[in-house]
């Protein structure tokens, strides 16, 4: 089934975030990642409606850490990507590759 | 500036907002985490920036989220509707074969349709029509960005008429000064037609002369070239041009090397620095701009105030503000100089309201109004022919519901098909919107279309088509709602019991149906009422009484250029001569000059003093001001009704004489004889002293929108020659046909002298109530069209109950019932609705008058007898359309009525 999963554009970049981000992928970094490299701002419902569906999608899995004062006492809820999420990604990744392959000429390299 | 306020409460965000945020996200499953997140980014703010900042960031946080919140329900909610309505998990596929079945049962009855497609297409397409006025003409009249941030600056004063063109040039650059932190940019212009020679072939162009920062207020850009810059304003380097696209392209062969090339304008030879962008004509399709040339002179000059200041609000100043700065200009500017802005205040309004045709909005409302009525009687009659067909099928659609084809699926079946239909008529409709629009453009002559921005530009677009469909689909659910939750009540039993013949099962169908036509009656007497006003101005204002004859008078106006006719003898001698040869030629009975004729864009007044009465600074008096030769009153036809008209001895040398308007004579010696009397017209170097007053004229309506029987002062032409020289010639036979002559009759008086415009007193009458006519036509065709489907209306509501009824009146003539009985009985019943419908049609009507009577400039005037004629019209309407449902029911054998069905 997962590897029937095809990710909307908006849900790799997110995805990618997330690994970048490794141990510390709570939403805070990953809007940050999103924004800083991805060049995308997203609004907070956005992004947390989007990782609930990954979520319930199985491509990311949630658990949450300790409650912190600066929160408010309230925990942070950290995201991992799933090997579902990764085989996802890597399908996506491949489709691109060979959609790419041999158009440099026409849309120039980088 | 950061933390240093911040010791104690560091990181907890304003509790209220927090609030509020957990209000919103209390159904979201990531509530907690959000107002986690917003806590810590807001603790990181608190370090970093002040913490009116950061509490500022917390709060935008949580607008942002109430939206995203708000709208992802809605995206929901929507998504839960759909799949409710169209039963399916695709709902996009389900909606296609749904529209496929509808159309295919539409097209079994292709009559019904095509009747229903047409009756939407009328509807729909003088609304598209309506809407690409509004659009166009109200909405974004101007093709350049940020109309909103621009604002029209003006003086007001009793004696300045035209208040868009009323600053000073001294006036203007302290304006500029002072109110810097205000405008970003502020620019003054004038108009400036001029003869230009050196392009294609001589031509007269409409410019403007402007300051230069002209282009950088409207954010234009040169498509060739440059634009004006400050050293173009210095005097000596002032003789440059900015060509418009236009002309670049007309007169100029579109050559791209035109920046350096010299034209003459007026005698006088200019530079071509660049080219404005395509579509830029701003002011009044104007074609060249210059510069004002800053001359000693001309920037101490406080009393020429002819100029439009036009000024960018800067970034985050309001309009209001901006607004009080420049009333505090204007009161300094009146007491530093009491004599020439004593009575002066200045203003700033918004773009739209200082330079948008001032009626045109009101105008264009009503027209959309009236466009929306005829939609809606239109999708009234739509709902009519639906609920008749709903009846016929009502056997079929029992049967569906017995076999448990749930509700919900018929009415969405129903609904459809009137998507189908709405959507169907959306083409034809933009069809007809497009050819309607066209006839609008030519209608308007091109010398009234530059003061309405954006008429040129009517036409159908991409917001039109989508304000159709749109429309279209609104049309379609509220003429197909009804009829689709009537038809499908469950009322199978006595549907199946009918054997489809149902009375009984239709009463309450039947009410709607009467409803729908009482509403359609009582909306198309306000149109109609509108439609007859409109359309009894545009008359009156053409062949009603003018105050003077207009047929057989044709006139030529020429502007005699300043070298050589600066002396005023050469100018009296011109005007003389041009009399002289125009009354050789053969059919002319009378022929005179004035400076402006009737009219005439543009007008003259001068304020007053009255002797023996003290001007009151308050209220000076003032008069529009007309410099006549002896003939003019003659050659008019304008009554003079006390003293005498003006002579050949009324000369240069002679008693300076006046003749006053009777509208004049009242205001200025009411009660009694101004005969003998003197007055002085102020601000005329030419005319400094008193005048008396030698005769009294009968009032004139000069301009219909402005100038009616308005106080007026005549001079005679001799006493004070003008530049501008209008020739006025009464003809035997049809005055078109002099129009060589009297070309020939100046070129005789001054070979080198063009005539700058030529045309009957009927044709100018006529381009200057142009407008109106237009309006007048318009609202004459939507009525029309409301009366026509009106009629429908009833027409097809009496037929349909007519066969509906046939089994009952065949019991009623079988009982002995005679033909005038039952014609009687239906005729009755079409006046009984159309009554009703009338009735509540008077009450709408009454209030609308008002509205429109203003909107067409009060030349029109209500009256009870035009009401009552409508309602008569309205009623035998309804006579008439039932005459052939009655004709046809009182035909019936009873026999054949009792064994139908």
């Amino acid at each position: 089934m997962a590897s029937e999963t095809y990710l909307g554009e908006f849900e790799q970049l997110l995805l990618l975030a997330i690994l970048q981000c490794g141990d510390h992928a709570y939403t805070v970094p990953v809007a940050e990642m999103l924004k800083e490299r991805g060049g995308r701002t997203i609004t907070r419902g956005a992004l947390h409606t989007t990782l609930d569906r990954l979520e319930t999608k199985a491509l990311v899995r949630s658990k949450l850490g300790e409650p912190l004062a600066a929160r408010g006492g309230r925990p942070r809820r950290y995201y991992t990507v799933t090997p579902p999420g990764l085989q996802a990604l890597r399908a996506a990744r491949t489709a691109q590759t060979n959609l790419w392959k041999g158009l440099e000429s026409i849309v120039g390299r980088r | 500036m950061t933390s240093a306020g911040t010791s104690k409460s560091d990181g907890r965000p304003p509790r209220l907002a927090e609030r509020v945020g957990k209000a919103l996200t209390r159904r979201e499953r990531w509530a907690e985490t959000v107002l986690g997140d917003l806590q810590e980014e807001y603790a990181g703010r608190t370090a970093r920036q002040s913490r009116l900042r950061a509490r500022f960031w917390y709060w935008s946080q949580i607008v942002r989220l109430a939206l995203d919140v708000a709208l992802g329900r809605l995206r929901a909610g929507v998504a839960t509707a759909m799949s409710a309505f169209f039963g399916g998990k695709r709902p996009l596929s389900s909606m296609r074969s749904e529209l496929t079945f509808a159309a295919r049962s539409l097209i079994r009855q292709p009559l019904l349709s095509a009747a229903i497609v047409l009756t939407m297409a009328l509807g729909l397409g003088v609304d598209a029509a309506a809407f690409s006025m509004l659009n166009v003409l109200v909405l974004r009249p101007f093709p350049f960005p940020d109309v909103d941030r621009l604002a029209v600056i003006a003086e007001q004063s009793p004696s300045i008429e035209y208040t868009q063109e009323s600053v000073s040039l001294a006036n203007f650059f302290d304006l500029k000064a002072q109110t810097s932190a205000s405008f970003d940019s502020l620019t003054a212009f004038d108009n400036w037609d001029t003869n230009l020679t050196g392009g294609a072939q001589p031509e007269r162009v409409r410019g403007f002369k402007t300051t230069s920062d002209f282009f950088t207020v409207f954010r234009v850009q040169p498509q060739l070239g440059r634009l004006l810059a400050a050293r173009d304003q210095e005097p000596g380097h002032d003789r440059v041009l900015v060509l418009s696209d236009a002309l670049w392209r007309r007169g100029f062969g579109e050559d791209r090397d035109i920046a350096g090339r010299r034209v003459r304008l007026d005698g006088d030879t200019y530079e071509i620095v660049g080219v404005a962008p395509p579509g830029f004509d701003f002011p009044e399709q104007s074609q060249v701009w210059a510069p004002i040339a800053m001359t000693p002179a001309a920037l101490a000059d406080r009393s020429a105030a002819s100029l439009t200041v036009v000024g960018r609000l800067r970034q985050d100043v309001t309009r209001a503000t901006a607004a009080a700065a420049v009333s505090l200009v204007g009161a300094d500017l009146a007491r530093a100089y009491p004599k020439q802005n004593g009575d002066t205040s200045m203003h700033a309004m918004s773009f739209l309201e200082g330079m948008a045709d001032p009626g045109t909005p009101e105008i264009t409302k009503m027209i959309n109004v009236a466009a929306l009525i005829v939609l809606l009687i239109g999708s009234a009659n739509v709902a009519n022919l639906l609920l008749a067909r709903g009846s016929d099928r009502q056997r079929e659609i029992a049967v569906r519901l017995a076999l448990g084809g749930g509700r919900v699926r018929i009415v969405r079946q129903l609904l459809a098909e009137s998507v189908v239909l709405g959507l169907a008529a959306v083409p034809v409709s933009l069809g007809l919107a497009s050819i309607v629009l066209r006839a609008l453009r030519n209608a308007m002559p091109a010398q009234t279309v530059k003061f309405i921005a954006g008429w040129d530009r009517l036409g159908v677009d991409g917001t039109v088509i989508g304000f159709t469909i749109a429309g279209a689909l609104a049309a379609a659910v509220l003429f197909g709602l009804f009829p689709a939750l009537q038809i499908s009540k469950p009322a199978i039993v006595s549907a199946l019991r009918e054997g489809g013949r149902s009375i009984a099962g239709g009463r309450s169908r039947h009410r709607i149906r009467r409803a729908l036509v009482i509403a359609e009656f009582a909306l198309a007497l306000p149109l109609l009422v509108a439609t007859a006003l409109a359309a009894s101005g545009a008359y009156g204002v053409s062949h009603g009484p003018q105050g003077y004859e207009p047929s057989g008078l044709i006139s030529l106006q020429t502007s005699l250029s300043s070298t050589p006719y600066q002396d005023a003898r050469t100018r009296r001698q011109f005007a003389e001569r041009l009399v002289t040869e125009t009354m050789r030629l053969p059919g002319v009975r009378s022929a005179a000059t004035v400076n402006l004729l009737p009219n005439a864009p543009g007008n003259t007044s001068r304020l007053l003093e009255i002797e023996g009465h003290p001007s009151d600074p308050h209220r000076p008096q003032s008069a529009t001001y007309r410099i006549t030769s002896p003939a003019y009153f003659e050659t008019m036809r304008i009554a003079v009704t006390k003293g005498r008209a003006f002579s050949d001895l009324d000369r240069d040398g002679s008693l300076p004489v006046a003749i006053v308007s009777e509208s004049m004579a009242r205001a200025m010696w009411p009660g009694e004889n101004p005969i003998g009397r003197r007055v002085k017209a102020l601000g005329d170097d030419q005319d400094p002293g008193w005048r008396t007053v030698v005769g009294v004229s009968g009032d004139i309506i000069d301009d219909w929108f402005n100038r009616r029987y308005t106080p007026t002062l005549y001079i005679p032409m001799a006493q004070r020659p003008t530049f501008t020289v209008t020739l006025v010639a009464r003809t035997n036979g049809d005055p078109a046909a002099f129009g060589p002559a009297l070309r020939r009759a100046l070129a005789a008086a001054d070979p080198d002298q063009p005539p700058t415009a030529l045309a009957t007193m009927t044709q100018s009458l006529h381009d200057r109530t142009a407008g109106l006519q237009i309006v007048s036509a318009l609202m004459g065709g939507l009525g029309c069209l409301a009366l026509v489907l009106a009629t429908i209306g009833i027409y097809s509501l009496l037929a349909y109950e007519v066969s509906q009824r046939a089994h009952e009146i065949g019991v009623r003539m079988a009982l002995g019932a005679t033909r005038g009985d039952v014609v009687r009985s239906i005729v009755g019943h079409a006046l009984r609705l159309a009554g009703i419908g009338l009735g509540l049609g008077v009450l709408l009507a009454l209030p609308t008058q008002h509205v429109v009577v203003s909107v067409l400039f009060n030349v029109v005037a209500f009256s009870p007898l035009l009401l009552a004629a409508l309602v008569l019209v309205l009623g035998a309407t309804a006579v008439v359309a039932s005459a052939v449902p009655a004709r046809s029911a009182s035909r019936m054998s009873p026999g054949a009525a009792l064994r139908a069905n």
